[in-house]
Parts: C-alpha cells; sequence; structure tokens
C-alpha cells in the first residue's frame, strides 16, 4: 500500500501543439493537504483532469489512490471528492434534489452526512440552484464532494471569485471538516494567501513543471529575501540560487532558496545584509515571475566588470 | 433497472418535460384549429379532413421537433457549462447519453402518439359505415388498434419513427457542439448532405436501369 494519495511521474499533456504538462513529477503524502499553486494557465487544472480520468495523458505515470486514472476512471472518482473550478450544476434542480440525484452513483454516499454538511454549510435546500449565490454554490459543490466519505478530496481553485469574507469562511469550512477528519486535500489556486493557513505541503507549477515542492513551514524558512550591497549581491549569485533581485535604495534585495545557509556565509564574511521574513504569496511570486537564471541574476546585479573579473 | 439509470432518466425527464408540453400543445393545436376551420364551413369533410390534416402536420412537426430537441441533446450540457460536472461523475459516459437519448425519443413521439389517439377518438365517434367501409376494404384488420393495417397506428408509428430519425441525426451531427445553434446548424447541413446523396444515389441507380 502506497504511503502516496496522489504520485505524478514524467507526465507530460498537449493540447495540439501547446505543452501544457511538461515531465511533472510530485507526491501527495496521505492525510496532508496539499496547495498546488500555480498561475492561470499552469496547468493545474490539467493535471486535476488527468487525476480524476477527465483527460488522458501523453506519457509518464499517475496513481491517484493506487489506481491508474486512466483505466480506472470511474473507481477514481468514486473514491475521490471533486470540486471544479468554478463548477456549474444544474440550475432547474434543488439543493435536495440534486443531493438525491447524486446519491446512487456513490456507494458510500451517507444521505444523513450531506444533509448535516449541507445546515452546516448553510446551504438552502430547498431553494432551485441557479437561484444560490456565488458562495453557497461554491458550498454546495463541497457538500456533493463529501458527502461520500472520500479517501482524498480534490479541489481546484474552490474559491474563485468568492469575497474575502466568503474565502475566509470557505477555508474555516474546510480546516473544520476536512483536515479534522484527517482526509487528504489537494488543493488548486492561485490566491496564496487563501492557502497558506491551511497547507501542510505546496508545490509550485510553473510552465508545466514543478519549480518547487516543499513542506510550507520549510519554504518559509528556507525562502528569504535579503537586503545588500550591489557588490556583495554580485558575489552570493556565483554561491546561491537567486529567486528574484529588485532595486532597494543604494542596495540590492535578492530572494533567494537554502536562505539559512546563505546569511551563515554572509555572516561568517562580516557583510552587511538585512532579512525579510516573506509570505506564500511573495515565495509564490519570486518563483513565477522572478529571474531564475543565476548567471542572469549575477550580470544583472554584478555588472559586466564583476563577471569577466 | 438501478437507481443510477432512474436517476440519469429523472433528470432528462425533468430536463425535457415542459419541452414536450410544448411540442404536444403546438402539434394538437394546429389540427384543432384547422379542424375548427372546417367544421365552421362544412361538417361533411371532418373525417377526412381529420385525417389528412393529422398526418400533413407530422411532417413540419417531425423536422422542428427532431431538431429542437436533438439540438438540445447533442448540446445542452456544453451551452449550460454542466458537461464538466456530469462527465466527472463516477459512471461510464455513455449511461448519461442513453439516458439522453431514451428521454429525447420518448419526449419527440409522444405528441404523435398522442395526436393520433385523439384522432382515432374523434373518427370512431365521427365515423360513419360508408366511411369505415372505405376505409377498411384495403384491410381486414381494422378494428384491431395495433395492427400496422391499421391507418391510424401506421401514421402514428410513421411519425414517431420520423421524429425519432430527424432527432438522432441531429444527435450525431451536433454532438458535443459548443452550444445548440451550432449543433442545429450542423445537423441540418449533415442531414441536407446526407439526403441528396441518398438522393443523388437512387437518381443513378434509376438511369442505370434504363
Amino acid at each position: 500500500m502506497s504511503a502516496f494519495a496522489i504520485e505524478f511521474q514524467g507526465v507530460c499533456k498537449s493540447f495540439r501543439r501547446q505543452e501544457v504538462l511538461r515531465g511533472t513529477t510530485m507526491q501527495v503524502e496521505k492525510g496532508k493537504t496539499f496547495a498546488f499553486l500555480g498561475r492561470n494557465g499552469a496547468g493545474k487544472t490539467t493535471a486535476i483532469g488527468l487525476m480524476m480520468g477527465l483527460l488522458k495523458r501523453d506519457a509518464g505515470e499517475i496513481r491517484v489512490l493506487n489506481l491508474d486514472p486512466a483505466t480506472q476512471a470511474i473507481e477514481v472518482r468514486r473514491r475521490v471528492g471533486y470540486l471544479a473550478e468554478d463548477q456549474t450544476m444544474y440550475g432547474w434542480m434543488r439543493c435536495e434534489e440534486i443531493l438525491r440525484f447524486m446519491a446512487p452513483f456513490y456507494p458510500t454516499w451517507d444521505h444523513q452526512l450531506a444533509l448535516k454538511y449541507a445546515k452546516d454549510f448553510e446551504v438552502p435546500l430547498a431553494t432551485r440552484i441557479k437561484h444560490l449565490s456565488k458562495g453557497q454554490n461554491v458550498r454546495l459543490g463541497l457538500v456533493l464532494a463529501l458527502a461520500h466519505r472520500p479517501e482524498l478530496v480534490i479541489l481546484d481553485d474552490p474559491a474563485l471569485g468568492l469575497d474575502p469574507i466568503m474565502r475566509k469562511q470557505f477555508n474555516r469550512d474546510l480546516i473544520t471538516h476536512l483536515q479534522g477528519e484527517g482526509r487528504t486535500v489537494f488543493y488548486s489556486s492561485h490566491l496564496l494567501y487563501e492557502v497558506e493557513p491551511v497547507a501542510d505541503e505546496v508545490a509550485i507549477l510553473d510552465h508545466g513543471q514543478i519549480v518547487r515542492h516543499a513542506e510550507t513551514e520549510d519554504l518559509r524558512r528556507e525562502v528569504k529575501q535579503i537586503s545588500l550591497s550591489r557588490e556583495a549581491a554580485g558575489m552570493l549569485a556565483q554561491q546561491a540560487k537567486i529567486l528574484d533581485e529588485r532595486p532597494d535604495g543604494n542596495d540590492v534585495a535578492i530572494i533567494v532558496e537554502e536562505a539559512p545557509a546563505v546569511i551563515q556565509a554572509l555572516e561568517q564574511e562580516g557583510v552587511e545584509h538585512r532579512v525579510v521574513n516573506l509570505n506564500l504569496d511573495e515565495i509564490f511570486e519570486a518563483y513565477v515571475a522572478g529571474n531564475k537564471s543565476d548567471l542572469a541574476a549575477m550580470q544583472r546585479i554584478a555588472g559586466p566588470c564583476e563577471v569577466t573579473s | 433497472m438501478n437507481s443510477i439509470w432512474l436517476s440519469l432518466l429523472w433528470k432528462e425527464w425533468c430536463e425535457h418535460r415542459w419541452k414536450m408540453a410544448a411540442l404536444t400543445g403546438i402539434l394538437l393545436a394546429t389540427p384543432a384549429l384547422s379542424l375548427f376551420v372546417v367544421a365552421r364551413a362544412s361538417r361533411t369533410d371532418l373525417i377526412e379532413s381529420a385525417l389528412s390534416i393529422s398526418t400533413t402536420v407530422l411532417y413540419p412537426y417531425a423536422l422542428l421537433a427532431g431538431m429542437f430537441i436533438g439540438m438540445s441533446v447533442a448540446a445542452g450540457e456544453n451551452s449550460r457549462r454542466t458537461s464538466r460536472f456530469l462527465s466527472a461523475m463516477p459512471e461510464a459516459a455513455w449511461k448519461a447519453g442513453a439516458a439522453k437519448i431514451l428521454v429525447a425519443m420518448l419526449v419527440v413521439s409522444l405528441p404523435v402518439v398522442i395526436l393520433w389517439s385523439l384522432t382515432w377518438l374523434f373518427v370512431s365517434n365521427q365515423a360513419s359505415d360508408s366511411f369505415e367501409q372505405a376505409i377498411v376494404q384495403n384491410s381486414q384488420e381494422f378494428k384491431l388498434p395495433w395492427s400496422i393495417s391499421n391507418v391510424f397506428f401506421a401514421r402514428c408509428v410513421g411519425g414517431a419513427l420520423g421524429v425519432v430519425s430527424v432527432l438522432l441525426w441531429c444527435v450525431v451531427c451536433g454532438m458535443n457542439r459548443a452550444d445548440e445553434v451550432r449543433a442545429g446548424a450542423l445537423a441540418f447541413l449533415g442531414g441536407s448532405v446526407a439526403w441528396l446523396v441518398f438522393a443523388g444515389l437512387v437518381a443513378i441507380g434509376r438511369m442505370s436501369l434504363r
């Protein structure tokens, strides 16, 4: 029995000539809340489509709860709770009707639990879905995703379009009902502050590849912003992986990986510097929008003279 | 029948029941109005008029109702953006498709059955001996309502098969289009081309026989 709820090994997926996933590799441990981060169009929804057996991969291996979604899609869907991005349900159905409609598809469906979740999430059962607010719609989707007691819950940007209060409420519900029960949650989002309080692990997807996969706390500890002189930054560029740099008055503010080692080295050299802790949002931005090339960073920071010397 | 099938059929029935009511209303109102006009002009032609009007309305009905419901079956989920929700359900896609087609076939053919049942009732009440003889002279089984040689049964079955045929053409040609209009346009194009090819082959066959 695998310890992982989801395993991706060198997965590739293209739509015509557009390569969306390029050798994506990741593992999601059972019982963890896993934040899958990426910009719009990074390939998050495609990866989820592959996990649910809605799309066929071009290459690589995928296991979801030890099943291959390409050949065992129905079994995967029975055991997984899935809330799609901007999920559109049948507007003419009343909430209680959609609960009864969905029940036969899941052998483990617990109607009493569905009614309990509907009550907890304040879903108006007698109302037609087309008359629900955006927040109620998302919460109804969550009821449908949870009422069959899934081992794994996949949420694809579930809070998309919700206002900040609603997002907080949604995350509160998520923590109460999922993390409390020890389920594996795969939470895809491009809103970092949304997943930061709930995620145990984070993977950052950029242009179809996982550029970083770490525990949330490790990521916060290892990626930091350091402000230092241009000359010192130029020297540092040869030793550390710089994710991003920006001017900071007369100095330069760089964001580095393996920050504890870099800071230790700077202290040993007696280089004057200032360390700034980053939130997940800033770390994400550094990975997907920052300059990831050490050489390019070094050239820009130290200038051509520094490089030639 | 297990509850997954019941669930799928229930959903389709709920989506189409008002369309069926509208189609039935239109299909019954047209002959009823026509008969009313005929009745005001002359009572003697009522039976023949009922038969001919009920037959005539079947042609536009088969084309329009078949396309109307077929477009909805072919592209309704995509146009309402519910296709991803449906495809993510833990059941084989062919079951959802089969439930859609079965209910759609019922929805388009039931109004035809109702029309011809009412026509049969009307004619039975109005029929004189001479008319009945005229009908039965080509058939000894006129009084058996399920016999194919019964004019009512034959036209009812013919009409139902016609509208189901248009429906299936529309579903096949318009399947998985982004919206109903595209599905309908493609179905019309596909059906027209198929019939032109068929007519062309028949013409060539006749010419070669000569």
